[in-house]
Protein backbone atom coordinates (compact mmCIF):
# COMPACT_ATOMS: atom_id res chain seq x y z
CA UNK A 1 0.00 0.00 0.00
CA UNK A 2 1.21 3.38 -1.21
CA UNK A 3 1.25 5.01 2.75
CA UNK A 4 2.44 8.66 1.81
CA UNK A 5 3.61 9.87 4.51
CA UNK A 6 5.97 8.54 7.74
CA UNK A 7 2.86 9.13 10.11
CA UNK A 8 0.17 6.95 7.96
CA UNK A 9 3.15 4.18 7.58
CA UNK A 10 3.19 4.22 10.74
CA UNK A 11 -0.85 4.06 12.01
CA UNK A 12 -1.08 1.11 8.93
CA UNK A 13 1.62 -0.82 10.73
CA UNK A 14 0.05 -0.67 13.94
CA UNK A 15 -3.95 -1.64 12.45
CA UNK A 16 -1.82 -4.44 10.79
CA UNK A 17 -0.02 -5.43 13.94
CA UNK A 18 3.35 -5.10 13.00
CA UNK A 19 4.53 -2.30 15.20
CA UNK A 20 6.88 -3.16 18.22
CA UNK A 21 4.72 -2.82 22.04
CA UNK A 22 6.39 0.89 22.52
CA UNK A 23 5.29 2.16 19.34
CA UNK A 24 2.00 0.38 20.11
CA UNK A 25 1.18 2.22 23.27
CA UNK A 26 2.73 5.53 22.07
CA UNK A 27 0.25 5.65 19.43
CA UNK A 28 -2.62 4.63 21.50
CA UNK A 29 -1.88 7.31 23.96
CA UNK A 30 -1.79 9.08 21.74
CA UNK A 31 -5.03 8.51 20.01
CA UNK A 32 -6.87 7.84 23.25
CA UNK A 33 -5.91 11.48 24.30
CA UNK A 34 -6.17 13.42 21.07
CA UNK A 35 -9.66 13.52 19.30
CA UNK A 36 -7.77 14.98 15.83
CA UNK A 37 -5.43 11.47 16.14
CA UNK A 38 -8.06 9.64 16.63
CA UNK A 39 -9.66 10.23 13.71
CA UNK A 40 -6.74 9.92 11.54
CA UNK A 41 -6.42 6.63 12.58
CA UNK A 42 -9.96 6.42 12.07
CA UNK A 43 -9.34 7.30 8.12
CA UNK A 44 -6.09 5.12 8.16
CA UNK A 45 -8.59 2.03 8.73
CA UNK A 46 -10.99 3.45 5.87
CA UNK A 47 -8.38 3.26 3.88
CA UNK A 48 -6.53 0.29 4.59
CA UNK A 49 -10.00 -1.68 4.16
CA UNK A 50 -10.43 0.21 0.71
CA UNK A 51 -6.90 -0.85 0.11
CA UNK A 52 -7.35 -4.70 1.16
CA UNK A 53 -10.53 -4.48 -1.41
CA UNK A 54 -8.78 -2.88 -4.32
CA UNK A 55 -5.61 -5.38 -3.61
CA UNK A 56 -3.45 -2.93 -3.38
CA UNK A 57 -1.61 -4.73 -0.57
CA UNK A 58 1.51 -6.59 -0.45
CA UNK A 59 1.30 -10.01 0.85
CA UNK A 60 2.52 -9.69 3.67
CA UNK A 61 0.01 -6.88 4.69
CA UNK A 62 -2.83 -9.02 3.15
CA UNK A 63 -1.94 -11.89 5.29
CA UNK A 64 -2.06 -9.79 8.44
CA UNK A 65 -5.02 -7.79 7.18
CA UNK A 66 -6.97 -10.96 7.01
CA UNK A 67 -6.18 -12.38 10.08
CA UNK A 68 -6.74 -9.24 12.01
CA UNK A 69 -10.00 -7.96 10.01
CA UNK A 70 -11.49 -11.14 8.83
CA UNK A 71 -11.55 -12.96 11.88
CA UNK A 72 -14.71 -10.93 13.12
CA UNK A 73 -17.87 -10.55 11.87
CA UNK A 74 -17.25 -6.85 12.05
CA UNK A 75 -14.28 -6.73 10.17
CA UNK A 76 -15.94 -9.18 7.50
CA UNK A 77 -19.20 -6.77 7.13
CA UNK A 78 -16.69 -4.03 6.56
CA UNK A 79 -14.54 -5.77 3.85
CA UNK A 80 -17.90 -6.55 2.09
CA UNK A 81 -19.02 -3.11 2.06
CA UNK A 82 -15.33 -2.02 0.86
CA UNK A 83 -15.72 -4.01 -2.15
CA UNK A 84 -19.10 -2.71 -3.39
CA UNK A 85 -18.56 0.76 -2.28
CA UNK A 86 -14.82 0.31 -3.96
CA UNK A 87 -16.75 -0.62 -7.52
CA UNK A 88 -19.66 2.36 -7.03
CA UNK A 89 -17.36 5.23 -6.62
CA UNK A 90 -14.20 4.17 -9.24
CA UNK A 91 -13.68 2.13 -12.24
CA UNK A 92 -11.07 0.46 -11.43
CA UNK A 93 -11.85 -3.31 -11.52
CA UNK A 94 -12.54 -5.00 -7.86
CA UNK A 95 -10.17 -8.14 -6.74
CA UNK A 96 -11.26 -11.10 -8.20
CA UNK A 97 -12.01 -13.19 -4.88
CA UNK A 98 -14.11 -16.04 -6.72
CA UNK A 99 -16.95 -13.94 -7.93
CA UNK A 100 -19.51 -15.79 -10.34
CA UNK A 101 -19.46 -14.34 -13.61
CA UNK A 102 -23.44 -13.16 -12.90
CA UNK A 103 -21.83 -10.73 -10.31
CA UNK A 104 -19.20 -9.27 -12.07
CA UNK A 105 -21.79 -8.31 -14.79
CA UNK A 106 -23.63 -6.37 -12.28
CA UNK A 107 -20.94 -4.78 -11.04
CA UNK A 108 -19.71 -3.67 -14.53
CA UNK A 109 -23.57 -2.67 -15.29
CA UNK A 110 -23.70 -0.71 -12.09
CA UNK A 111 -20.40 1.26 -13.15
CA UNK A 112 -21.40 2.11 -16.57
CA UNK A 113 -24.97 3.45 -14.67
CA UNK A 114 -22.56 5.38 -12.81
CA UNK A 115 -20.75 6.99 -16.32
CA UNK A 116 -23.31 7.54 -18.17
CA UNK A 117 -24.08 11.08 -16.49
CA UNK A 118 -21.13 11.94 -17.60
CA UNK A 119 -20.82 10.11 -21.03
CA UNK A 120 -24.71 11.72 -22.15
CA UNK A 121 -22.73 15.29 -21.36
CA UNK A 122 -19.90 15.14 -23.70
CA UNK A 123 -22.31 13.28 -26.07
CA UNK A 124 -24.65 16.63 -26.10
CA UNK A 125 -21.73 18.80 -26.56
CA UNK A 126 -20.31 17.00 -29.67
CA UNK A 127 -23.84 17.20 -30.75
CA UNK A 128 -24.08 21.33 -29.96
CA UNK A 129 -20.46 21.70 -31.71
CA UNK A 130 -21.36 19.98 -34.85
CA UNK A 131 -25.10 21.90 -34.49
CA UNK A 132 -23.30 25.03 -34.57
CA UNK A 133 -20.64 24.37 -36.92
CA UNK A 134 -23.37 23.44 -39.73
CA UNK A 135 -24.78 26.58 -38.66
CA UNK A 136 -22.14 28.45 -39.30
CA UNK A 137 -21.50 26.97 -42.63
CA UNK A 138 -25.32 27.00 -43.86
CA UNK A 139 -25.45 30.95 -42.86
CA UNK A 140 -22.01 31.62 -45.09
CA UNK A 141 -23.97 30.17 -47.63
CA UNK A 142 -27.18 31.98 -47.36
CA UNK A 143 -25.79 35.10 -47.08
CA UNK A 144 -23.27 34.92 -49.99
CA UNK A 145 -25.98 33.35 -52.32
CA UNK A 146 -28.03 36.96 -52.49
CA UNK A 147 -25.04 38.42 -53.14
CA UNK A 148 -23.79 36.45 -55.70
CA UNK A 149 -27.59 36.90 -57.62
CA UNK A 150 -27.00 40.64 -57.12
CA UNK A 151 -23.67 40.46 -59.08
CA UNK A 152 -25.37 38.74 -61.97
CA UNK A 153 -28.38 41.12 -61.72
CA UNK A 154 -26.05 44.04 -61.69
CA UNK A 155 -24.31 42.80 -64.55
CA UNK A 156 -27.00 42.11 -66.81
CA UNK A 157 -28.09 45.84 -65.75
CA UNK A 158 -25.12 47.37 -67.33
CA UNK A 159 -23.83 47.43 -70.68
CA UNK A 160 -21.30 45.25 -71.26
CA UNK A 161 -18.53 44.58 -74.26
CA UNK A 162 -18.85 41.59 -75.65
CA UNK A 163 -15.29 40.70 -73.84
CA UNK A 164 -17.00 40.88 -70.17
CA UNK A 165 -19.66 39.28 -70.67
CA UNK A 166 -17.97 36.46 -71.58
CA UNK A 167 -15.47 37.08 -68.54
CA UNK A 168 -18.63 37.65 -66.30
CA UNK A 169 -19.63 33.69 -66.98
CA UNK A 170 -16.41 32.65 -66.38
CA UNK A 171 -16.58 34.58 -63.18
CA UNK A 172 -19.91 34.17 -61.74
CA UNK A 173 -19.59 30.05 -62.77
CA UNK A 174 -16.30 30.40 -60.91
CA UNK A 175 -17.54 30.68 -56.52
CA UNK A 176 -19.08 26.85 -57.28
CA UNK A 177 -15.39 25.98 -58.49
CA UNK A 178 -13.67 27.89 -55.83
CA UNK A 179 -15.84 26.13 -53.11
CA UNK A 180 -15.76 22.61 -54.34
CA UNK A 181 -11.51 23.18 -54.30
CA UNK A 182 -11.66 25.16 -51.29
CA UNK A 183 -9.58 23.26 -49.50
CA UNK A 184 -6.35 23.21 -51.81
CA UNK A 185 -7.24 26.28 -54.44
CA UNK A 186 -4.86 25.57 -57.34
CA UNK A 187 -3.33 28.30 -59.62
CA UNK A 188 -5.83 28.57 -61.80
CA UNK A 189 -8.79 29.22 -59.28
CA UNK A 190 -6.34 31.69 -57.17
CA UNK A 191 -5.97 33.42 -60.83
CA UNK A 192 -9.46 33.31 -61.52
CA UNK A 193 -10.18 34.69 -58.10
CA UNK A 194 -7.91 37.85 -58.59
CA UNK A 195 -10.12 38.11 -61.61
CA UNK A 196 -13.41 37.94 -60.08
CA UNK A 197 -12.30 40.47 -57.52
CA UNK A 198 -11.06 43.00 -60.43
CA UNK A 199 -14.27 42.50 -62.47
CA UNK A 200 -16.02 43.13 -59.46
CA UNK A 201 -14.32 46.30 -58.76
CA UNK A 202 -15.13 47.58 -62.33
CA UNK A 203 -18.67 46.92 -61.82
CA UNK A 204 -18.71 48.93 -58.92
CA UNK A 205 -17.00 51.61 -60.42
CA UNK A 206 -19.57 51.76 -63.19
CA UNK A 207 -22.24 51.77 -60.40
CA UNK A 208 -21.00 55.33 -58.80
CA UNK A 209 -20.87 56.54 -62.13
CA UNK A 210 -24.37 55.74 -62.69
CA UNK A 211 -25.20 56.89 -59.39
CA UNK A 212 -23.78 60.41 -60.18
CA UNK A 213 -25.33 60.51 -64.08
CA UNK A 214 -28.47 59.74 -62.26
CA UNK A 215 -28.13 62.57 -59.97
CA UNK A 216 -29.48 62.18 -56.09
CA UNK A 217 -33.03 62.33 -57.20
CA UNK A 218 -35.01 60.84 -54.38
CA UNK A 219 -33.98 58.53 -51.73
CA UNK A 220 -31.80 55.40 -53.20
CA UNK A 221 -32.22 52.98 -50.82
CA UNK A 222 -31.53 49.38 -50.38
CA UNK A 223 -29.06 48.84 -53.42
CA UNK A 224 -26.16 47.01 -52.24
CA UNK A 225 -22.91 47.71 -52.81
CA UNK A 226 -20.37 46.16 -54.29
CA UNK A 227 -17.63 45.44 -51.82
CA UNK A 228 -15.11 42.49 -51.27
CA UNK A 229 -16.49 38.92 -50.47
CA UNK A 230 -15.62 38.68 -46.71
CA UNK A 231 -16.66 42.81 -46.01
CA UNK A 232 -20.36 43.54 -45.25
CA UNK A 233 -21.25 47.35 -45.77
CA UNK A 234 -24.99 48.13 -44.65
CA UNK A 235 -26.94 50.15 -47.19
CA UNK A 236 -26.55 54.02 -48.30
CA UNK A 237 -29.32 55.64 -47.09
CA UNK A 238 -30.05 58.92 -49.09
CA UNK A 239 -32.99 60.55 -48.25
CA UNK A 240 -34.44 64.04 -48.06
CA UNK A 241 -35.79 63.64 -44.52
CA UNK A 242 -32.22 63.33 -43.34
CA UNK A 243 -30.95 66.21 -41.44
CA UNK A 244 -27.63 67.82 -42.88
CA UNK A 245 -24.80 67.10 -40.98
CA UNK A 246 -24.01 70.64 -38.57
CA UNK A 247 -20.35 71.19 -39.38
CA UNK A 248 -20.62 74.93 -37.78
CA UNK A 249 -21.69 74.24 -34.49
CA UNK A 250 -19.11 71.86 -31.91
CA UNK A 251 -21.59 72.10 -29.06
CA UNK A 252 -23.26 68.66 -30.45
CA UNK A 253 -24.54 65.82 -28.13
CA UNK A 254 -25.95 65.61 -24.66
CA UNK A 255 -26.55 68.49 -22.67
CA UNK A 256 -24.57 67.83 -19.17
CA UNK A 257 -26.52 68.67 -16.55
CA UNK A 258 -24.43 70.04 -13.71
CA UNK A 259 -24.26 67.78 -10.47
CA UNK A 260 -22.46 66.05 -8.16
CA UNK A 261 -21.77 62.43 -7.16
CA UNK A 262 -23.03 61.74 -3.65
CA UNK A 263 -23.77 58.34 -3.72
CA UNK A 264 -21.81 54.95 -5.63
CA UNK A 265 -24.11 52.98 -7.75
CA UNK A 266 -24.06 50.84 -4.86
CA UNK A 267 -27.91 48.94 -5.72
CA UNK A 268 -28.16 47.26 -2.40
CA UNK A 269 -24.27 45.65 -3.17
CA UNK A 270 -21.72 45.55 -0.21
CA UNK A 271 -19.64 49.16 -0.70
CA UNK A 272 -16.53 47.19 1.21
CA UNK A 273 -16.91 44.46 -1.54
CA UNK A 274 -17.20 47.04 -4.08
CA UNK A 275 -13.70 48.60 -3.24
CA UNK A 276 -12.32 46.16 -2.05
CA UNK A 277 -9.01 45.23 -4.78
CA UNK A 278 -8.43 41.95 -2.92
CA UNK A 279 -7.73 39.46 -5.82
CA UNK A 280 -8.85 36.57 -3.11
CA UNK A 281 -12.25 37.33 -1.65
CA UNK A 282 -12.69 34.70 0.29
CA UNK A 283 -14.75 32.03 -1.22
CA UNK A 284 -12.48 29.17 -0.40
CA UNK A 285 -10.29 29.38 2.71
CA UNK A 286 -7.06 29.58 1.77
CA UNK A 287 -4.46 32.46 2.25
CA UNK A 288 -0.79 33.26 2.09
CA UNK A 289 0.79 35.49 4.58
CA UNK A 290 4.26 36.85 4.21
CA UNK A 291 6.53 37.53 7.20
CA UNK A 292 5.85 40.87 8.66
CA UNK A 293 8.71 42.40 7.55
CA UNK A 294 6.97 41.91 4.22
CA UNK A 295 4.18 43.93 5.40
CA UNK A 296 0.43 43.34 6.40
CA UNK A 297 -1.89 41.04 4.25
CA UNK A 298 -5.25 41.93 4.23
CA UNK A 299 -7.92 38.65 4.17
CA UNK A 300 -11.41 39.65 3.08
CA UNK A 301 -13.60 37.04 4.07
CA UNK A 302 -17.33 36.39 3.67
CA UNK A 303 -19.29 35.52 6.61
CA UNK A 304 -19.93 32.08 4.79
CA UNK A 305 -16.34 30.85 5.43
CA UNK A 306 -16.16 29.10 8.48
CA UNK A 307 -12.58 28.03 8.66
CA UNK A 308 -9.42 29.26 6.67
CA UNK A 309 -5.81 27.71 6.28
CA UNK A 310 -2.59 29.73 5.82
CA UNK A 311 -0.09 29.71 4.32
CA UNK A 312 3.02 30.84 5.67
CA UNK A 313 5.74 31.41 3.89
CA UNK A 314 9.07 31.20 6.03
CA UNK A 315 12.10 33.55 5.41
CA UNK A 316 14.58 30.64 4.88
CA UNK A 317 13.69 26.45 4.73
CA UNK A 318 11.65 24.82 7.28
CA UNK A 319 13.81 23.17 9.82
CA UNK A 320 10.95 22.19 12.25
CA UNK A 321 8.23 19.06 11.89
CA UNK A 322 5.86 20.19 14.39
CA UNK A 323 4.88 23.71 14.57
CA UNK A 324 2.59 26.02 16.58
CA UNK A 325 0.77 28.90 15.41
CA UNK A 326 -0.44 31.55 17.95
CA UNK A 327 -3.01 33.79 16.66
CA UNK A 328 -3.11 37.38 18.63
CA UNK A 329 -5.01 40.34 18.07
CA UNK A 330 -3.28 43.68 17.26
CA UNK A 331 -2.71 44.60 21.30
CA UNK A 332 -1.35 40.90 22.23
CA UNK A 333 -4.53 39.13 23.51
CA UNK A 334 -4.43 35.37 22.28
CA UNK A 335 -7.37 33.97 20.45
CA UNK A 336 -5.96 30.45 19.40
CA UNK A 337 -3.72 28.53 19.52
CA UNK A 338 -2.88 25.76 16.37
CA UNK A 339 -0.54 22.68 16.69
CA UNK A 340 0.33 20.62 13.75
CA UNK A 341 3.04 18.45 12.16
CA UNK A 342 3.95 19.54 8.43
CA UNK A 343 3.83 17.26 5.60
CA UNK A 344 6.39 16.95 3.42
CA UNK A 345 5.43 19.98 0.88
CA UNK A 346 7.09 20.87 -3.02
CA UNK A 347 7.59 24.01 -1.27
CA UNK A 348 10.19 24.33 0.81
CA UNK A 349 9.65 27.60 2.28
CA UNK A 350 6.26 27.50 3.14
CA UNK A 351 3.98 25.58 5.70
CA UNK A 352 -0.02 25.56 6.05
CA UNK A 353 -1.51 26.00 9.26
CA UNK A 354 -4.58 23.25 10.03
CA UNK A 355 -7.99 25.25 9.70
CA UNK A 356 -8.51 28.02 12.22
CA UNK A 357 -12.32 28.95 12.95
CA UNK A 358 -13.10 32.02 12.00
CA UNK A 359 -15.92 33.08 14.18
CA UNK A 360 -13.13 33.76 16.71
CA UNK A 361 -12.18 36.56 13.84
CA UNK A 362 -14.18 39.66 13.66
CA UNK A 363 -12.95 42.76 11.04
CA UNK A 364 -9.43 43.89 13.24
CA UNK A 365 -5.72 43.45 12.90
CA UNK A 366 -3.69 40.14 14.05
CA UNK A 367 -0.78 38.79 14.90
CA UNK A 368 0.33 35.06 14.35
CA UNK A 369 3.39 34.00 16.28
CA UNK A 370 4.54 30.69 14.40
CA UNK A 371 6.96 28.63 16.32
CA UNK A 372 8.84 25.02 15.56
CA UNK A 373 9.09 22.46 18.17
CA UNK A 374 13.04 21.31 18.66
CA UNK A 375 14.13 17.87 19.60
CA UNK A 376 13.81 18.50 22.87
CA UNK A 377 10.04 19.40 22.78
CA UNK A 378 10.31 23.03 23.23
CA UNK A 379 8.81 25.42 20.58
CA UNK A 380 11.17 27.98 19.63
CA UNK A 381 10.22 31.37 17.52
CA UNK A 382 10.22 31.09 13.80
CA UNK A 383 8.62 34.11 12.98
CA UNK A 384 5.87 36.60 12.90
CA UNK A 385 3.04 38.07 10.50
CA UNK A 386 0.73 40.31 10.53
CA UNK A 387 -2.75 40.33 8.58
CA UNK A 388 -5.82 42.85 8.65
CA UNK A 389 -9.20 40.88 8.46
CA UNK A 390 -12.29 42.35 6.71
CA UNK A 391 -15.66 40.59 7.03
CA UNK A 392 -18.39 41.16 5.17
CA UNK B 1 -15.24 -25.20 65.77
CA UNK B 2 -16.56 -22.47 64.39
CA UNK B 3 -14.69 -21.43 60.84
CA UNK B 4 -14.36 -17.80 60.35
CA UNK B 5 -17.09 -16.11 58.32
CA UNK B 6 -16.39 -14.48 55.40
CA UNK B 7 -18.99 -12.29 53.66
CA UNK B 8 -19.48 -13.10 50.27
CA UNK B 9 -17.92 -10.25 47.67
CA UNK B 10 -20.67 -8.00 46.94
CA UNK B 11 -20.23 -7.58 42.99
CA UNK B 12 -20.87 -3.96 41.86
CA UNK B 13 -23.27 -3.25 39.86
CA UNK B 14 -23.38 0.33 37.52
CA UNK B 15 -26.68 2.31 38.99
CA UNK B 16 -27.76 5.68 37.42
CA UNK B 17 -26.19 7.86 40.31
CA UNK B 18 -22.98 6.34 39.52
CA UNK B 19 -23.50 7.34 35.84
CA UNK B 20 -25.08 10.46 36.26
CA UNK B 21 -21.89 11.19 38.16
CA UNK B 22 -19.75 10.14 35.73
CA UNK B 23 -21.30 12.21 33.29
CA UNK B 24 -21.02 15.32 35.71
CA UNK B 25 -17.17 14.52 35.37
CA UNK B 26 -16.85 14.79 31.79
CA UNK B 27 -18.73 17.58 31.75
CA UNK B 28 -21.23 20.01 32.99
CA UNK B 29 -23.62 20.11 30.08
CA UNK B 30 -25.94 16.71 30.37
CA UNK B 31 -25.39 16.91 26.67
CA UNK B 32 -21.65 17.65 26.02
CA UNK B 33 -20.90 15.08 28.43
CA UNK B 34 -23.07 12.31 26.61
CA UNK B 35 -20.94 13.22 23.42
CA UNK B 36 -17.71 12.83 25.44
CA UNK B 37 -18.77 9.65 26.48
CA UNK B 38 -19.61 8.06 23.20
CA UNK B 39 -15.89 9.36 22.10
CA UNK B 40 -14.23 7.21 24.75
CA UNK B 41 -16.22 4.20 24.35
CA UNK B 42 -16.16 4.59 20.32
CA UNK B 43 -12.65 4.69 21.48
CA UNK B 44 -12.31 1.64 23.56
CA UNK B 45 -14.28 -0.12 21.07
CA UNK B 46 -11.56 0.65 18.50
CA UNK B 47 -8.94 -0.12 20.60
CA UNK B 48 -10.16 -3.24 21.61
CA UNK B 49 -11.19 -4.15 17.60
CA UNK B 50 -7.80 -3.23 16.95
CA UNK B 51 -6.06 -5.27 19.40
CA UNK B 52 -7.57 -8.33 17.98
CA UNK B 53 -10.31 -8.85 20.81
CA UNK B 54 -13.20 -11.11 20.58
CA UNK B 55 -15.68 -9.16 22.23
CA UNK B 56 -14.78 -5.77 21.74
CA UNK B 57 -18.13 -4.48 23.01
CA UNK B 58 -17.79 -6.32 26.08
CA UNK B 59 -14.61 -5.66 26.61
CA UNK B 60 -14.87 -1.32 26.38
CA UNK B 61 -18.22 -1.39 28.60
CA UNK B 62 -16.15 -3.82 31.03
CA UNK B 63 -13.67 -1.26 30.54
CA UNK B 64 -15.88 1.96 31.12
CA UNK B 65 -17.75 0.25 34.21
CA UNK B 66 -14.34 -0.23 36.30
CA UNK B 67 -13.15 3.49 35.69
CA UNK B 68 -16.69 4.29 37.01
CA UNK B 69 -15.95 1.87 39.78
CA UNK B 70 -12.99 3.09 40.98
CA UNK B 71 -13.94 6.86 40.62
CA UNK B 72 -16.65 6.23 42.59
CA UNK B 73 -14.18 4.39 45.43
CA UNK B 74 -13.17 7.67 45.73
CA UNK B 75 -9.49 6.74 43.25
CA UNK B 76 -7.74 10.50 42.09
CA UNK B 77 -8.23 10.62 38.52
CA UNK B 78 -5.91 13.17 37.37
CA UNK B 79 -5.47 12.04 33.74
CA UNK B 80 -9.09 10.67 32.70
CA UNK B 81 -8.13 9.70 28.92
CA UNK B 82 -4.49 8.31 30.19
CA UNK B 83 -6.51 6.09 33.09
CA UNK B 84 -8.95 4.74 30.49
CA UNK B 85 -5.93 4.10 28.34
CA UNK B 86 -4.35 2.06 30.84
CA UNK B 87 -7.74 0.07 32.32
CA UNK B 88 -8.34 -0.70 28.72
CA UNK B 89 -4.64 -2.17 28.71
CA UNK B 90 -5.05 -4.24 31.64
CA UNK B 91 -8.65 -5.83 30.50
CA UNK B 92 -6.91 -6.33 27.07
CA UNK B 93 -4.61 -8.74 28.74
CA UNK B 94 -7.16 -10.11 31.01
CA UNK B 95 -9.20 -11.07 27.40
CA UNK B 96 -6.32 -12.14 25.86
CA UNK B 97 -5.49 -14.94 29.15
CA UNK B 98 -9.42 -16.15 29.12
CA UNK B 99 -8.91 -16.59 25.19
CA UNK B 100 -6.39 -18.61 25.23
CA UNK B 101 -7.36 -20.82 27.68
CA UNK B 102 -10.12 -22.02 24.71
CA UNK B 103 -9.93 -23.66 21.48
CA UNK B 104 -7.95 -21.59 19.26
CA UNK B 105 -9.66 -20.12 16.19
CA UNK B 106 -9.07 -21.99 12.85
CA UNK B 107 -8.43 -18.13 11.27
CA UNK B 108 -8.04 -19.62 8.07
CA UNK B 109 -11.25 -21.17 8.00
CA UNK B 110 -12.48 -17.97 8.95
CA UNK B 111 -10.99 -16.07 5.91
CA UNK B 112 -12.44 -19.32 3.62
CA UNK B 113 -15.80 -18.36 5.35
CA UNK B 114 -15.66 -14.95 4.58
CA UNK B 115 -14.71 -15.05 1.36
CA UNK B 116 -17.81 -17.32 0.74
CA UNK B 117 -20.26 -15.03 2.52
CA UNK B 118 -18.82 -12.22 -0.04
CA UNK B 119 -19.75 -13.90 -3.02
CA UNK B 120 -23.23 -15.13 -2.25
CA UNK B 121 -24.23 -10.98 -0.75
CA UNK B 122 -22.46 -9.63 -3.78
CA UNK B 123 -25.23 -8.79 -6.00
CA UNK B 124 -27.84 -8.04 -2.77
CA UNK B 125 -25.03 -5.67 -1.54
CA UNK B 126 -24.90 -3.78 -4.71
CA UNK B 127 -28.80 -2.93 -4.44
CA UNK B 128 -28.53 -2.11 -1.40
CA UNK B 129 -25.83 0.04 -2.03
CA UNK B 130 -27.44 1.98 -4.93
CA UNK B 131 -30.48 2.76 -2.51
CA UNK B 132 -28.59 3.89 0.38
CA UNK B 133 -26.40 6.11 -2.04
CA UNK B 134 -29.88 7.24 -3.49
CA UNK B 135 -30.85 8.44 -0.01
CA UNK B 136 -27.96 10.65 0.36
CA UNK B 137 -28.22 14.51 -1.13
CA UNK B 138 -26.69 14.84 -4.43
CA UNK B 139 -24.21 16.75 -3.08
CA UNK B 140 -23.08 14.19 -0.26
CA UNK B 141 -22.96 11.69 -2.94
CA UNK B 142 -20.69 13.45 -5.03
CA UNK B 143 -18.74 14.39 -2.45
CA UNK B 144 -18.16 10.83 -0.51
CA UNK B 145 -17.27 9.88 -4.41
CA UNK B 146 -14.84 11.98 -4.96
CA UNK B 147 -12.95 10.85 -1.72
CA UNK B 148 -13.10 7.24 -2.21
CA UNK B 149 -12.78 7.15 -6.12
CA UNK B 150 -8.95 7.27 -6.07
CA UNK B 151 -6.20 4.85 -5.19
CA UNK B 152 -2.70 4.74 -4.42
CA UNK B 153 -1.02 7.99 -3.90
CA UNK B 154 -3.28 9.80 -6.41
CA UNK B 155 -5.42 9.70 -3.29
CA UNK B 156 -3.84 11.54 -0.86
CA UNK B 157 -3.54 14.28 -3.65
CA UNK B 158 -7.27 14.61 -4.61
CA UNK B 159 -8.33 14.44 -1.21
CA UNK B 160 -6.32 17.48 -0.71
CA UNK B 161 -7.72 19.09 -3.90
CA UNK B 162 -11.48 18.23 -2.70
CA UNK B 163 -10.72 20.17 0.41
CA UNK B 164 -9.47 22.88 -0.54
CA UNK B 165 -11.99 23.45 -3.16
CA UNK B 166 -14.87 22.97 -0.49
CA UNK B 167 -13.25 25.03 1.35
CA UNK B 168 -12.32 22.46 4.30
CA UNK B 169 -9.40 21.53 6.22
CA UNK B 170 -8.45 17.74 5.43
CA UNK B 171 -9.38 16.70 8.66
CA UNK B 172 -13.27 18.16 8.53
CA UNK B 173 -14.06 16.36 5.37
CA UNK B 174 -12.26 13.19 6.81
CA UNK B 175 -14.47 13.60 9.65
CA UNK B 176 -17.27 14.39 7.77
CA UNK B 177 -16.69 11.08 5.03
CA UNK B 178 -15.87 9.21 7.56
CA UNK B 179 -18.88 9.61 9.14
CA UNK B 180 -20.83 9.34 5.72
CA UNK B 181 -19.06 6.15 5.17
CA UNK B 182 -20.26 4.60 8.69
CA UNK B 183 -23.74 5.82 7.72
CA UNK B 184 -23.75 3.48 4.68
CA UNK B 185 -22.71 0.59 5.74
CA UNK B 186 -25.37 0.89 8.70
CA UNK B 187 -27.48 1.33 6.06
CA UNK B 188 -26.60 -1.35 3.93
CA UNK B 189 -26.24 -3.90 6.41
CA UNK B 190 -30.08 -3.19 7.76
CA UNK B 191 -31.08 -3.55 3.85
CA UNK B 192 -29.15 -6.94 3.69
CA UNK B 193 -30.67 -8.15 7.19
CA UNK B 194 -34.11 -7.78 5.09
CA UNK B 195 -32.73 -10.25 2.38
CA UNK B 196 -31.91 -12.86 5.57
Amino acid sequence: MAARSPAQAERIRYLLGLCSQAERERIESEYFDNQTAFQAMLTAEDDLIDAYARGELTDEERRKFEKHFLTSMRGRERVQFARGFAGAVSYSPLVAMRAPATVLNNLKSFQWWLGAPRLAMVTAVIIMVIALSWLFVERRRTWNEPREAEVSKLSEALPRSADERTRDAQVTTQPEDLREHSVKPSRQNRAMGTQRTRHLQKIDNRHEIADGLAGVAGPVIGEARRVPRDVVELPLIKSDAIQPLNTQDAALGNNFERKDITQLPVNALSVTNLLSLQPDVARRGSFALEPRSSGRTTLTLASSVKTIKLLLRLETRAQHREYRAAVETADGRLLTTVYWTQSPSTYLNIVDTPGIETVGLPSGDYVILLAGKEPNGSFVRVTEYSFKVIRY
Amino acid sequence: MNLPQTRPRKKWVLTQDTFDRFLAILDRDRDKAGEKYEEIRLKLLKYFQWRGSGFPDIDADETINRVMRRMEEGANVYNLNGYIYGVAKLVHTESLKQRNRKQELDEASLVELAALGVDAEAAQLQECLERCLGRLSDEDRAIITEYYKYEGAERVTCRERLAARLGVTLNSLRVKTHRQRLNLERCVKKCLGRYE
